[in-house]
Formats: structure tokens, sequence, C-alpha cells
């Protein structure tokens, strides 16, 4: 074997999977907390926690200094932290610490095993009918679904008293443990869109991700290629959640969600390296 | 600069805690009691002597 090929002594993979456990029993026990008595007095409601919340909610604040209910000063706290880890390395909130996106990788790899598919396939397409990959024609228009989706929920907060994705928020639907039939059918709609599609909340509907898709242009730890060493095998494009066509070519897409699979699987070693600052290796 | 790919989920976490802490020391808290359902610190009712005639 050539001497470039990457002898692996740590799996990015691991650790990510490992932190979205970490994220997502943190989160079920915000919801359990949820569903105790006294919810508000032992520091806010459920909404409180939430990073969307704070954009929600910021609108109002900033014209009538109300804001909506159910949230309150600690979703500035939560929206900050988000916007920091963006700031630094673009869209790694969704891929290493949004709770919705855990729960989507969780899904998609159980359909797999469900499939017959024992691990996940490293190098070579999946055999697995699902998640499945929607066709460019359907797949390239519901990718912008989600700026308009945040724009309605932007104007929508100005004349709402409570966050307008509130009722019908997957983040609820899936950790709040307090359900009401509008939250049930949110879920199962959820759950079977995750099934279909890896990531499909993210990919075509998350206003969280339309709200930090920029920072991928701007920030500054990034992965950059090394075309003349890359070889264009594809097993990054094959591991990408959001199906990136062409990842080499196409690291800062407002897509990505810098989960550093590609990097995980790359098999020559210095194809794709991690930096901060200038796109140059 | 590179960086290693195991610095890489620490990067993540140190900055998501050290900006959480910022937001804090802005002040972004909620209070005991406050944000349950709508009764945000800046959402308080008028008391009745301060109301309008």
């Amino acid at each position: 074997m050539s001497a470039s090929v990457r002898e692996k002594s740590f799996s990015l993979s691991k650790s990510r999977r490992a932190i979205q456990w970490m994220v997502v029993i943190g989160t079920l026990v915000i919801g359990l907390r949820h569903i105790l008595p006294g919810e508000g007095s032992r520091g806010g409601s459920f909404d409180s926690f939430c990073a969307f919340g704070g954009i929600e909610t910021l609108l109002p604040y900033f014209f009538t200094g109300h804001m909506l209910k159910s949230t309150n000063l600690l979703n500035f706290s939560v929206l900050l932290a988000t916007l920091g880890v963006a700031l630094v390395a673009g869209r790694a909130f969704c891929g290493w610490l949004c709770p919705l996106g855990a729960a989507q990788d969780f899904v998609a790899e159980w359909t797999r095993k469900l499939f017959g598919e024992t691990r996940h396939v490293r190098g070579k397409r999946s055999k697995t009918i699902l998640p499945l990959r929607l066709p460019d024609f359907l797949d390239r228009p519901l990718r912008y679904a989600k700026y308009p989706v945040l724009a309605i929920i932007l104007l929508a907060s100005l004349f709402m008293v409570f966050p307008p994705l509130r009722g019908f928020c997957p983040v609820r639907a899936v950790f709040g443990l307090k359900m009401t039939s509008l939250l049930w059918l949110t879920l199962m709609v959820f759950l079977a869109g995750s099934v279909l599609v890896e990531r499909f909340w993210c990919k075509y509907f998350c206003p969280l991700g339309a709200t930090l898709a920029i920072f991928n242009k701007i920030s500054p730890v990034r992965l950059v290629a090394d075309h003349g060493h890359c070889n264009d095998c594809g097993r990054c494009d094959i591991e990408c959640s959001m199906d990136i066509a062409d990842v080499p070519h196409h690291l800062d897409h407002p897509e990505c969600v810098r989960c550093m699979e590609c990097l995980d699987t790359c098999a020559r070693e210095g194809s794709l390296v991690l930096k901060v600052g200038s796109t140059n290796l | 600069m590179k960086i290693r790919p195991q610095d890489y989920p620490v990067i993540i976490i140190v900055v998501y805690v050290i900006f959480l802490l910022l937001g804090f020391l802005l002040g972004f808290l909620p209070g005991r009691g406050e944000g349950g359902h709508g009764r945000g610190m800046l959402n308080q009712p008028v008391p009745m002597w301060e109301a309008p005639a």
C-alpha cells in the first residue's frame, strides 16, 4: 500500500456520535423536566433552551421590548453560543450539537440497518433502498424552501404571542414529551421524512440551518482540499449526509454541516486538510 | 495553520461554552419564575398604581 494511505488512530465519526448521544440525552432531560410541574420556577420553559427561539423572539424584542411567550433571555445566550460556533466553524452546530440533526442521523443509521446493512458502507454506495436521494428536479428547489420558511417565521413573529414554529416544532415533537395532536402529526411526518431522506429536515426546512448557512463562507476553521493529491475517488460524496455533489470542490457549500465525515472517510492522507484561516494549503 | 482532527470537537465545544458564558455575562439569563409561560421580565404587567387614569 502507498505510504499516503491514512492509518487512523482517531475517529472523528465516533467522537461525533458520542457527542450527539450526549446532546440527545441532555435534550431529553430538558424535555423530562418540561413535563414536571412548575418548570417556570426552575429557570425557564423547554422553549427557552432553543437557539431558534432566540431568533423567533428577536424581532418582537427589538421592536416592542417584549419577548414572545414561552421564551426568555436564556434563548439569547443559547443563540449567541450557536452563532459563536457558526462564526468559528460554520454549520458545525448542525453537524455536531443539534439534537434534531443527531436524531436524523440515528434514524438514517437505524434505517440502513433495518434494510440489511449492518454498518455504514465506506467507499461504496449503499445497497439499501432507504434513505434515498431525491432526484435533482425535486431536491434542488426543495433545498431553497428553508429560506422562505425562515422569512415567514420572522415576519409572523411580529404578530404572534407564542413563537410561530412552536405549535409544530420538530424539536418539541421529538424531545418535548408534552404532546398535542399537531405535535404528534409533526413527529410522524418528521420520522417518515427522516426514514425516506437522510437529514430531511436540515436539507429542506430547517430555518436555523438557513440562518447559519452563510457562515460556511466566512468561518476561519474549514476544510481545504489538495486537488493535486486527491484522486477524486468519490468516497466523500457517498459519505456526505447532506448529499453535496463533488465534495472536494464544494467544501464551503452552504449546505455543508461540517460533520467531517468526508475527512474521516478519506483514504488518502493530506487530500483534505483541516485548517484555520486561508483556503490555500 | 493546520488543525489536528482530534482537536476539532474540542474547538466546537469550547467555543460553544465560551459564547454561552458570554451570554450569561451579558445578562441573558432567566430569572426565577420567568419564561415558563410568558412571564418574562420584560413582559410584566403594569401595576395598577402606575397605570394611567
